[in-house]
């Protein structure tokens, strides 16, 4: 009898991908026998050892399960032109908390088979929650180890674009990248690299008012930002929520990196208190980093989570640790916990997260310049002012490396380090505008003059780079 | 792997997921695509009851006869079953063991953590091979969006 039988999708590629075939059988088991005479693999997956039809695989002749039509497995007839229909069981369920597959054993073979992680440590990494903030520079390698690893849960907070400028040193990017949500790609790249385990994409800027509840969702934070407001929003928040602060910085071809709030030790307001002021610190972008120290220092910061989810080794609380690159030389601090530090000492007056944008002086050296009472004028109104015919002078305080890079029109390159020694130059009669890469230098730049007797002196807004941004698209930007 | 299209079903996966929480949620993906040549394109969800006999909280089955049923109406809506769904309820959209070994290839597989009765992630995977692993297909809630698990805030 010529019998139809449906193939699920699963199979189809063991008939030439066929939905359905044709055979010629008297009962459903003539009908399967002669369907995976076609294909050893088929037989395989249909049948056991001893010929049995395996149990994961279903068949209905017409609306009937053959399983009810003949318990025992008994020969069941089919007429002409009669339907089979193949069906595989859909079946499964939810990971139990405490269980590694077969592909993590292999996955983790080189931790399992140290006696400091073995599968007790490697089980307890996959139940380790980890909060990296900031998804740049410090965060790249944190991330990216820290997945490798198996940390089980990895959330990031970021809420950046990825810029050409990035690709530099933050390896979780590529070219391809640029110009899309960090977030995105971050998360894409770190579930390629390790699909076991869970990436949770915080697309927020971290505030007072949400960063509580985000900690408390997670065991370890890690500290991978580069401005003071939300460095002290971390500490003080780790502090708040008992979490411990895998806090790194860098700068140039210096980095730090220390754990703060942890096994009772300090934090890091019981180092610094209170932020320098602003614009004596210049940030990265500012003062440029070598591509590759937030590489190390980051992998210090994974090192250091990884140590503390394992409870191994000696964790850098209560010390800082400061990398010289150009020496090629570690140094160490040691920082004791401080009885009046404001947010862990005996009486502290830090009881909830507060204002850090004004605590540090309004986003940390990048807030518009007039807030702090120093004039300036935007580049379009400077450019505007030009073309009428105003004249202006305008010392670039960037150095001679920037310039060579790029120039307003009509700058006077006049480098901050080379300042003091070149004042004779300028004519404190006159009016001076100020400007360097975005306005932290330009700042300094100010300060220093007003102390030296100028009075007519502003700055450009948002610098060179606003120049570029705004004006002159075609000049390059860095 | 090409990502996996979810036309406009993602919120009616997620309501279903929502409303068998705690117990575990599934049923079956229908629409178009293979996976390799044309992406799967998920144009409806089928909801199908735990037929589980032992913990529905934690495992699920479907029923052969149900399995039998959609597969039917979705040849004749010219369409078919691509895969299968189920949730994780208080538990995170990675396979279980249990998920990659019953696992077959062909077939996509979404799973949606279900947290408070609050979808929190969906994840999709699907097998090459039979002894392959299980990888993750990207989601692409409208459209080729190059995004694996959505996150719902």
């Amino acid at each position: 009898m010529p019998v139809t039988i449906l193939i699920p999708t699963p199979l189809r590629r063991f008939v030439g991908g066929s939905k359905s075939l044709e055979v010629i059988a008297g009962t459903v088991q003539g009908a399967l026998t002669t369907l995976s005479d076609r294909s050893p693999e088929l037989r395989r997956q249909l049948f056991d050892d001893q010929g049995h039809l395996r149990s994961f695989v279903n068949v209905f002749l017409g609306n009937e399960n053959i399983r009810d039509l003949a318990p025992a497995g008994a020969a069941v007839a089919v007429q002409d032109g009669d339907v089979l229909t193949l069906l595989l069981a859909i079946a499964g369920g939810a990971p139990t908390a405490n269980e590694l597959s077969t592909d993590e054993l292999r996955r983790y073979s080189r931790h399992l088979i140290m006696p400091e992680v073995t599968l007790e440590g490697q089980k307890r990494l996959k139940r380790a929650r980890v909060l990296c903030v900031g998804a740049g520079g410090l965060g790249s390698p944190l991330a990216l180890y820290l997945a490798a690893a198996g940390v089980g849960k990895l959330g990031i907070v970021d809420f950046d674009v990825v810029d050409l400028t990035n690709i530099q040193r933050q390896i979780l990017y590529s070219t391809a990248d640029v110009g899309f949500r960090k977030l995105d790609a971050a998360s894409e790249r770190l579930r390629q690299l390790n699909p076991e385990i869970e990436i949770v994409p915080h697309p927020i800027r971290l505030s007072s008012e949400n960063a509580s509840e985000l900690f408390r969702q997670y065991d370890i934070v890690a500290d991978g930002t580069d401005n003071y407001p939300t460095r002290y929003l971390i500490n003080d928040v780790c502090v708040l929520t008992g979490r411990p602060n895998v806090y790194a910085s860098v700068f140039r071809f210096e980095g730090q990196m220390s754990v703060f709030g942890a096994n009772r030790g300090p934090c890091y307001r019981c180092l610094f208190p209170e932020p320098p002021p602003v614009g004596l610190v210049p940030s990265c972008a500012e003062g440029g980093v070598l591509g590759v120290l937030p590489g190390i220092i980051g992998s210090l910061q994974a090192l250091e989570v990884l140590k503390l989810i394992l409870g191994i080794g000696e964790p850098a609380v209560g010390r800082l640790l400061l990398f010289d690159a150009l020496e090629l030389k570690f140094h160490e601090l040691p920082i004791r916990r401080s009885a009046d530090c404001p947010a862990c000492g005996k009486h502290p007056s830090i009881v909830a997260p507060v204002d850090y944008e004004s605590f540090c002086g309004a986003r940390g050296g990048e807030a518009p310049q007039d807030e702090r009472g120093i004039p300036s004028i935007s580049v379009e109104d400077f450019e505007r002012r030009r073309k009428l015919g105003e004249e202006f002078l305008l010392l670039d305080v960037r150095e001679p490396f920037e310039h060579a890079i790029v120039m307003i029109p009509g700058g006077i390159a006049f480098p901050l380090s080379e300042l003091p020694a070149r004042l004779h130059e300028l004519d404190s009669a006159r009016t001076y505008t100020l400007s360097c890469h975005h306005g932290t230098r330009s700042r300094q730049a100010y300060y220093r003059l007003k102390l030296a007797g100028f009075e007519h002196l502003q700055i450009l807004s948002g610098g060179v780079n606003a120049w570029v941004e705004k004006i002159d698209p075609n000049l390059p930007s860095y | 792997m090409v990502a996996a299209q979810f036309e406009p079903v993602l919120s009616d996966l997620r309501h279903l997921c929502e409303i068998a929480y705690p117990l575990e949620a599934c049923g079956a993906l229908v629409g178009t695509g293979d996976g390799e040549r044309i992406p799967w394109r998920v144009t409806r969800v089928i909801s199908a009851p735990n037929r589980h006999s032992d913990d529905k909280h934690r495992y699920y089955l479907i029923a052969p006869e149900l399995q039998l049923a959609v597969e039917r109406e979705a040849e004749q809506a010219g369409e078919q079953v691509l895969g299968y769904f189920h949730s994780h309820p208080d538990c995170s959209a990675l396979p279980s063991d249990c998920d990659r070994a019953q696992a077959w290839p062909g077939y996509l597989y979404v799973i949606c953590s279900v947290v408070n009765a609050r979808t929190v992630g969906i994840a999709a995977f699907a097998k090459v091979s039979q002894d392959g692993p299980f990888l993750r297909v990207p989601v692409a809630p409208n459209g080729p969006v190059q995004q694996s698990t959505l996150e719902i805030t």
